[in-house]
């Protein structure tokens, strides 16, 4: 069963960080990564550039019109996401109850994959 | 890379064999199995450009024997044991493609138990199961289950480093565990079966390949313990449902469900070898969960048409299933068994057990067979939410394309078309109403009520009847030509009649409530030619009662309070001795109830509809109750009527005047007569339950 993992954050949290800290953020992630790795659990995982590098479009008009990003400062972005391929909802939660975001007043959200195998009823 | 089928079927064959043999050689599983798997995929590359080797296996063993030596000796550590595997390096020729090697046989059933050892989870049991002993590449296996090719790699490797600190030897497991095991190793089987069944639709096609693997193995295990009923009836359970294949999914690619499946496109052969293997075992064998389970997909098989499965025989099979495996999602079968056997309500009555039930990890499914019972009992509104609920929770996108098709239907039945005409009848001009297709069933309302009281009952039976529903004469918008005088049952009957005659081919349901009950009689002794069946709910035949003295001097003291003081007085006079609960009035605001839908609140036609019923009740009191209140039926015609009549009362109207008269004619006909859900006005209150009821009684 297929996972997505969404990390929201508050955009440049990281900076404020201390060396220390930061050093500890990193680690854990790349822990967690080493580990769903050689379990093969990972599908896919990226991380999302800053929400100013954002192009944004809606429809204008009758037509598809494109903004750069928000300006105003976010409280709150999508930082990245990755899918993992595990056993249960349980262990996927489990995962995402380590991310180290979510120690730093981040949150993630787990939400199945939609697939295309299906029973007739 | 393109493997001739042929090669690659040999290929799948030999990989357990030769890595039996080569694991009982020099132990260390692991590692034999990454050779072998290099000796796989250099065969691969090579036979077909080369041409076959002479002795495949043994070509096999002597690639996947290097591979292993190349792999040691590259590890310095390894070294004193590189010397000793060199030593025992097999000569190509060794093996005979003719000799009798016994010890292949019981290899793959021992990499089988291996792979399913219970350290694993299981889909790493799925996974090392297809390369080891289905003989797969890591890439066929990771695009099978959609991952890329290092994440299956990893979740081999790793599955093949717990085997080994679990200490897991290549050897059979001790007799004590054996059933276990085995039982885990046809858990497997069935769940690489499903990976592929399932997928057999959309985008993942290629995944089905996985069935066929399954059936394979299965196969494989059965030849090696045909003694066991188990593995026969799991062998038999994926023939029988994969015989279904070509028919779940439709032209558009949207999940056909089992009752609409074109069985023709079933697969005979599938078919009969599936029955046959089940039908043998059970003969022979203490029947297990997956026998049962073949013992079921056998029955379905042998249901020509839909209606020709033997639902009782299925329900017993899903109770003695229950017994051997209780698990929810038997629960659920279970419950859509019951249903066909004794109606939906006792199948939403099982599903109640389910609710909360910690075991059921997919609620989306105990929604799903909800919205399909509450859909067969008639309640759309309920059956709506259901599926909703259902599309919602499920990961499945063509489940919830099914789902949503689904809902799709139940919106458009509810704004299904409704044709309104006007018929010029001797004396009035009657407002009609068509609605759906199918056989013609005519609705007649009686007292107040009109065409539009009725739309609720009527839409419930649109998708399998053209149902006919109108004005009586003088009430609402069939104006009558002159002034309104006193009404006559047969004259009524007679505009039926015209009405049939306008809008059906043969003869038609009838369907009557109250005064209209009265009024489907007479057409039925009058007009028998024109009436298929009738069903007469509580007409009041006051004549029949014990009490009809009674009855009568109510009638005449009605006709002078409506003489003297006009609708109210007489109403009063009614109102008082008929003494029912769930009188006209309150029927309609149960009607509406139902009806009006979230919030409660009625609708502009609603509430245009009460003002008509407002209006009808000066001609009911003062024209009709004299006429309709004193008709006596012809009871003689109605018994030796060819018309089936059935005589209806409501399940809480007992005591009540029109509740009496109606066991009282049931009585004179010598047919006991039918309860229906709710009260005198259960049609409007209870309207999917009684149109459910209504479409039974015209099947039979």
């Amino acid at each position: 069963m297929k996972y997505m993992l969404l990390i929201f954050n508050r955009p440049g949290f990281v900076e404020e960080l201390t060396e220390q800290e930061r050093q500890e953020l990193f680690g854990e992630v790349g822990e967690i990564m080493k580990e769903i790795t050689e379990r093969g659990e990972l599908v896919v995982t990226e991380a999302l550039a800053d929400p100013s590098t954002t192009r944004v479009v809606r429809r204008k008009d009758g037509l598809p019109a494109v903004t750069d990003g928000p300006f105003v400062e976010a409280k709150e972005h999508l930082a990245g996401y990755l899918t993992v391929d595990c056993d249960s909802l349980e262990r996927a939660v489990e995962i995402a109850s380590r991310w180290p975001d979510v120690r730093f007043g981040g949150r993630m959200e787990v939400r199945p994959v939609m697939h295309h195998a299906g029973s007739e009823m | 890379m393109t493997v001739p089928v042929a090669v690659e079927d040999l290929l799948r064959e030999l990989a357990p064999q030769v890595l039996g043999t080569l694991v009982r050689r020099h132990g260390a599983f692991d590692a034999c199995e990454d050779a072998v798997q290099e000796a796989l995929l250099a065969a691969a590359v090579q036979w077909p450009e080369e041409g076959l080797p002479e002795n495949a296996r043994g070509w096999l063993l002597t690639v996947a024997t290097r591979r292993l030596t190349d792999q040691w000796r590259s590890e310095r550590a390894r070294r004193d044991r590189e010397a000793a595997v060199a030593l025992r390096e097999v000569p190509a020729g060794e093996d005979g493609p003719g000799e009798d090697r016994p010890g292949d046989r019981d290899d793959t059933l021992t990499l089988l138990f291996l792979c399913c050892h219970p350290a694993l989870t299981a889909s790493s049991q799925v996974a090392l199961t297809l390369r080891a002993v289905g003989g797969l590449t890591t890439a066929q296996i990771a695009r099978a289950f959609l991952v890329p090719e290092a994440t299956m790699a990893q979740r081999i490797s790793r599955a093949k480093q717990r085997i080994k600190s679990a200490g897991a030897r290549f050897a059979p497991p001790p007799p004590a565990e054996r059933d276990e095991r085995l039982r885990a190793v046809l858990q497997v089987l069935y769940l690489i079966f499903n990976e592929g069944y399932t997928a057999s639709s959309g985008p993942d096609l290629q995944r089905a390949d996985l069935t066929a693997e399954a059936i394979r193995l299965a196969r494989a295990v059965h030849g090696l313990l045909p003694g066991d009923g188990e593995v026969t009836g799991l062998l038999a359970l994926m023939l029988l449902t994969d015989a279904r294949r070509p028919a779940r999914t439709g032209a558009d690619g949207l999940l056909v469900p089992l009752s609409e499946q074109d069985r023709t496109r079933w697969d005979a052969a599938s078919i009969a070898e599936g029955t046959g293997l089940i039908t043998d075992a059970l003969t022979w064998s203490p029947p297990g969960p997956y026998q049962v389970q073949a013992a079921i997909a056998a029955v379905h098989a042998e249901a020509a048409r839909p209606g020709d499965t033997d639902w009782p025989q299925i329900l017993a099979l899903y109770r003695l299933l229950s017994h051997l495996a209780p698990n929810p999602m038997i629960t659920l079968n279970e419950a859509v068994a019951l249903a066909m056997v004794h109606g939906p309500r006792a199948g939403l009555g099982l599903l109640k057990t389910l609710e909360g039930d910690e075991r059921l990890s997919e609620h989306h499914r105990l929604a799903a067979v909800r919205a399909h019972l509450l859909e067969q009992a008639g309640d759309t509104a309920a059956a709506r939410d259901a599926y909703r609920e259902a599309a919602r929770g499920t990961t499945s996108l063509p489940e919830q394309r099914y789902l949503e098709a689904r809902i799709a239907r139940l919106d458009g039945e509810d704004t299904m078309e409704t044709t309104t005409r006007t018929l010029d009848v001797p004396g009035a001009s009657l407002h009609y109403e068509v609605r759906g297709s199918g056989p013609v069933l005519l609705l007649i309302c009686g007292g107040i009520y009109d065409a539009a009281g009725y739309a609720g009952l009527a839409g419930l039976l649109a998708d399998r009847y053209t149902v006919v529903t109108y004005d009586r004469r003088g009430n609402s918008r069939s104006p009558l030509a002159g002034p309104p005088g006193q009404q006559d049952v047969a004259v009524h009957a007679d505009d039926a009649s015209r009405l049939l005659g306008e809008v059906a081919d043969g003869p038609a349901f009838v369907f009557g409530n109250s005064s209209g009950a009265q009024i489907a009689l007479d057409l039925a002794a009058r007009h028998p030619e024109q009436v298929r069946a009738v069903v007469a709910h509580e007409p009041p035949l006051l004549g029949l009662l014990p009490d009809a003295d009674h009855w009568e001097t109510v009638i005449s003291d009605v006709e002078r309070a409506y003489q003297e003081g006009g609708v109210g007085p007489a109403m009063g006079v009614f109102g008082a001795a008929m003494g029912m609960a769930g009188g006209e009035g309150e029927a309609e605001e149960a009607g509406v109830a139902h009806e009006a839908g979230e919030g409660g609140r009625p609708s502009p036609e609603m509430l245009e509809m009460f003002a008509r019923f407002e209006k009808n009740t000066d001609f009911f009191i003062g024209y009709e109750v004299p006429g309709f209140g004193r008709h006596v039926p012809d009871v003689e015609a109605l018994r030796g009527s060819p018309v089936a009549i059935t005589v209806a009362v409501g399940e809480r109207s007992a005591g009540e005047p029109p509740h009496r008269a109606g066991l009282a004619l049931a009585e004179r006909l010598g047919k006991p007569a039918e309860t229906y859900p709710g009260d005198h006005g259960g049609f409007g209150a209870e309207a999917p339950a009684f149109a459910a009821g209504l479409a039974k009684a015209f099947v039979s």
